[in-house]
Order: C-alpha cells, then sequence, then structure tokens
C-alpha cells in the first residue's frame, strides 16, 4: 500500500463517514427499544389481532347466548296462553329477575362521568390514576345515589348488583370481576333532579372529588337512560333457604 | 489491489446497513410507546373476562333448557317455574337464606383521645361500613345483613352521630355486619394486616370478626315498586 493516491483515500473516507452514520443510527434505534420501553410496531400488529379475534369470539358467543335465552324463553312462556297460573309464574319470574339485575332497564336519571386531573392539575407527581386508587369515592357515590332512590346503578356498563365488588387489582378496577379503567362513567334511573341535587349538595361527593382529589366530574341529566344487565350468574355455595 | 478490496467490502457493508436502516423506516419496525402495548393488554384481559361470564350463561341457560324440556314432557312446567321463581328470589336478595359466615361487630373507639386528636377519628363513618362490605363482597359473601337489614342493590347507608340508617330503617351501634360465605376468606377481610377492617381496629375503633357455623340472613323486607325504571321488551326473533 505504497502509492496512495488522494482519489482513493477521500473515496474511503466518504464511505467510512457513511458507515459511522448508519452504525450510530442503528445503536440509538436499539438503545431506544430496550431502555424507554418502546416496542415495535409488530408487537401492536399482534396485539391488534389477538383483540379482534377475541372480540369476535366474544361476538360469536353473544348471538349463541341471544339464542339459547329465546329458546328457554319460548318453553317457559309456551302455555302462558292458556294456563294463567303459568302466565303469573312467569309475570313473578320477571319482576325478580329486574330486581336482582338481570334484566337490561331504561328511564329517567343521570349520568356521572369521572375523569383523573388534567395534567395541570395533577400535583401528586405519581404515576397512577387517582381516581382508580381512590375508588371508595365511587362506593360513596354509589350510597348516595341510593340514599336519594336510585332505581338501578351502573358503573362502565357493570350493574350494580346486592354482592357487587369493587376491588382495585394490579393496574385495573376490577368490578363483577371484570376489569375496568377510567375514566368512570357512572350511570343511575331515578328521578333526576333528585339524584343530581343528592350529588351536588354543598361539601357532597362531588364537591368532595372536586375540591380534594382535583377529579374532573361532569352531570348530566337524561330523559331516558339504559342500563345494562348484569352478565353472569349468580350462584350460591354457601347460602341456602332457611326452613 | 489490496485497496480496492478494501473499498469493496466498506460499500457492501454500506449497502446492507443501508437496506437494514431503510427496512427499519418503512414501518415495520416502527416503536410504539408501552402505553399503546399496555393497553390493548388492558380491552383484551377485559374482553377475556366478558366471554368466562357469557361462557357462565350459556352453560346455565343450556341446562335449564335441558331441564325444562324434561318438565315439559312430564307436564310439569308449572313446577319448574315454581323452582325458577324460587332461585330468582334468592338471588333478588328477597329470600332469608343460613350458612357459614362470619360475623362482624363495629362500633366507635372509647380509648381516650391524644392532645389534639380529631374525635371524629374515633367514629365510625358511612365509608368505613361501606368500605368493610365492600370487603367482605371481595372476599365471596353471598348475602349479608346490617343490624338485621338484608343489604341489597338500592340499600343506602347512613351513619350519623351514634346511629345508622339502611334501608329507611335507623339502628344504633353497635353496628352488627352479617355475612354469609367462606368463614376464613370473610374473617381475613375484616382481620388480616393491609384490610381496611384492620385499619380501623389499629387507629382505635371497636372491630373484632368471629366465624360460625351457621349464619341467618333475613330477607330484605321494603316493599319494591319502580316509578322510573322500565324493563326494556325485547324484540322477539323471528
Amino acid at each position: 500500500m505504497n502509492r496512495f493516491n488522494l482519489k482513493t483515500n477521500i473515496i474511503i473516507g466518504l464511505i467510512s463517514v457513511v458507515l459511522g452514520i448508519f452504525f450510530s443510527i442503528q445503536y440509538k434505534a436499539v438503545n431506544n427499544d430496550y431502555l424507554e420501553g418502546l416496542f415495535p410496531s409488530q408487537r401492536a400488529i399482534q396485539l391488534e389481532n389477538e383483540l379482534s379475534n377475541t372480540m369476535a369470539e366474544k361476538e360469536n358467543l353473544q348471538e349463541q347466548l341471544e339464542d339459547y335465552e329465546a329458546e328457554l324463553r319460548n318453553i317457559k312462556e309456551s302455555e302462558s296462553k292458556e294456563s294463567a297460573v303459568i302466565k303469573s309464574l312467569n309475570d313473578e319470574i320477571l319482576k325478580f329477575r329486574v330486581i336482582a339485575g338481570f334484566e337490561d332497564v331504561e328511564g329517567e336519571g343521570v349520568q356521572v362521568a369521572i375523569e383523573d386531573p388534567s395534567a395541570e392539575m395533577d400535583y401528586s407527581g405519581e404515576a397512577g390514576s387517582v381516581i382508580m386508587y381512590n375508588y371508595d369515592l365511587i362506593l360513596s357515590m354509589i350510597n348516595i345515589l341510593n340514599a336519594a332512590g336510585a332505581e338501578a346503578i351502573s358503573v362502565n356498563n357493570q350493574r350494580i348488583i346486592a354482592m357487587t365488588e369493587i376491588h382495585l387489582a394490579g393496574n385495573n378496577l376490577n368490578i363483577n370481576n371484570v376489569p375496568t379503567a377510567p375514566p368512570f362513567v357512572v350511570k343511575a334511573i331515578g328521578n333526576s333532579d333528585t339524584l343530581e341535587a343528592a350529588l351536588n349538595i354543598r361539601y357532597g361527593i362531588v364537591w368532595e372529588m372536586r375540591e380534594n382529589y382535583k377529579l374532573q366530574v361532569g352531570i348530566k341529566k337524561f330523559e331516558n337512560i339504559m342500563i345494562e344487565k348484569y352478565k353472569d350468574v349468580i350462584k350460591f355455595r354457601y347460602a341456602e333457604p332457611v326452613e | 489491489m489490496s485497496n480496492k478490496y478494501y473499498i469493496f467490502m466498506m460499500a457492501c457493508i454500506v449497502g446492507l446497513l443501508m437496506a437494514f436502516t431503510l427496512k427499519n423506516a418503512s414501518g415495520e419496525y416502527r416503536i410504539v410507546p408501552f402505553k399503546v402495548i399496555n393497553d390493548y393488554k388492558k380491552v383484551i384481559e377485559k374482553e377475556h373476562a366478558e366471554i368466562k361470564s357469557i361462557r357462565n350463561l350459556l352453560d346455565e341457560t343450556t341446562e335449564k333448557i335441558e331441564y325444562f324440556k324434561g318438565e315439559q314432557a312430564e307436564g310439569d312446567v308449572g313446577d319448574a317455574l315454581k323452582k325458577e321463581l324460587d332461585g330468582y328470589r334468592a338471588s333478588a336478595g328477597l329470600m332469608a337464606l343460613e350458612g357459614p359466615g362470619v360475623l362482624v361487630i363495629l362500633s366507635d373507639g372509647d380509648r381516650e383521645l391524644i392532645d389534639g386528636e380529631d374525635p371524629n377519628n374515633l367514629l365510625v363513618h358511612d365509608i368505613d361500613v361501606l368500605n368493610i362490605v365492600n370487603g367482605l363482597k371481595i372476599a365471596g359473601a353471598e348475602a349479608i345483613s346490617l343490624n338485621g337489614q338484608r343489604v341489597v342493590s338500592i340499600s343506602e347507608i347512613n351513619c350519623a352521630g351514634p346511629t345508622i340508617k339502611i334501608n329507611d330503617r335507623v339502628y344504633s351501634q353497635p353496628y352488627i355486619i352479617k355475612a354469609i360465605g367462606n368463614p376464613d376468606y370473610l374473617r381475613a377481610a375484616i382481620k388480616a394486616p393491609g384490610t381496611y377492617g384492620n385499619l380501623l381496629k389499629q387507629v382505635g375503633l371497636f372491630v373484632e370478626a368471629n366465624t360460625s357455623v351457621s349464619i341467618t340472613v333475613p330477607a330484605y323486607e321494603e316493599q319494591i315498586d319502580y316509578k322510573y325504571l322500565k324493563v326494556i321488551e325485547r324484540s322477539e326473533k323471528p
């Protein structure tokens, strides 16, 4: 390599610079992936597919369920026309199903939306949902709505039935064993003026949510609001009727 | 000569790297923040929980269809319906139940206040009872009563001074909560460190929980008349 000429040197130099640039691009990309918790979009695409498959499975099962439920209803009500006793039994069954929470219902009522503090208002500096960690505010709101005559309540479309729990588990709020996440939408059927007034009393639950926790709370009254049924079964494993 | 080989090698490497980098930029390997991945996972978890519930309902419904078909063949639809009715009456809270469970006693604390301590600290508030009842539900309680009143979906719990109002009835302290379920789980929900019940006890309130092989919980007594709620009519499928 005695005869270096300028041209060759320049070419080698340029190529080395370009090499260096590409190396550094690759290094940065890899660095980011592992240090700041970024994922290749491949993973997002995988999850998107898993989600759409799961949702399709759910829709399928839901349709099956509706078919079977219709078949069961037909059998139960088949003799309602001929027999007043049968008809009255079926009516009573429906009445108790409604009280237990097994039917979709609608009527006058309110809807409350509860969101975490907006970015500027969050003084805590912690990562984590304020409303989720203070879920007993939701327990309190449900209680206040009941005291004000609410006839049915749901939180994020989970019907609140007698034994409904609100359980902070991991990064979710489990209601009826179904994970839910903020924002929380509370629906209630009842006299919309009474319900709204009970929520808004001075130093009441909405005041507390806004003042002490900086939550964003909005209340809307509705002439007709729909509340979904409880979508699981109730099984008694320990309790039996009293003789 | 060796110069040319050197340049050739360099050019190959550069070419490979360029191709790789451009592939990155094309989007297949574009990066997506952790939050998006996490959100997907949460929604998937929720869908799975809902699928589980639907399967539970499917199992129950197919069982009932078989049962009713059998009864229909024997002309006993009426009897089958009476059994259904009892089942729903129990689910609605309108039937007295008994079984193993736990008895919880809760009342204001009577220790001396520390200098400057807020006396409110030693009093039982609504939120205390709500949290304890919620804890029992998380532990699998199947039926709960408070001072002899059945806790149902529309029950309100209001503490005012020395009394508590539930289902429109007023009772004085102590507050007695009965729950039917797995006695050990239920007791742990009140006594285990880290629970709300345990916290109240440490603050100085009176909190006791004892398991029992036989707890009786009465039926909800009030008449339920809906003034605003209407059932949504199901459209019959053709």
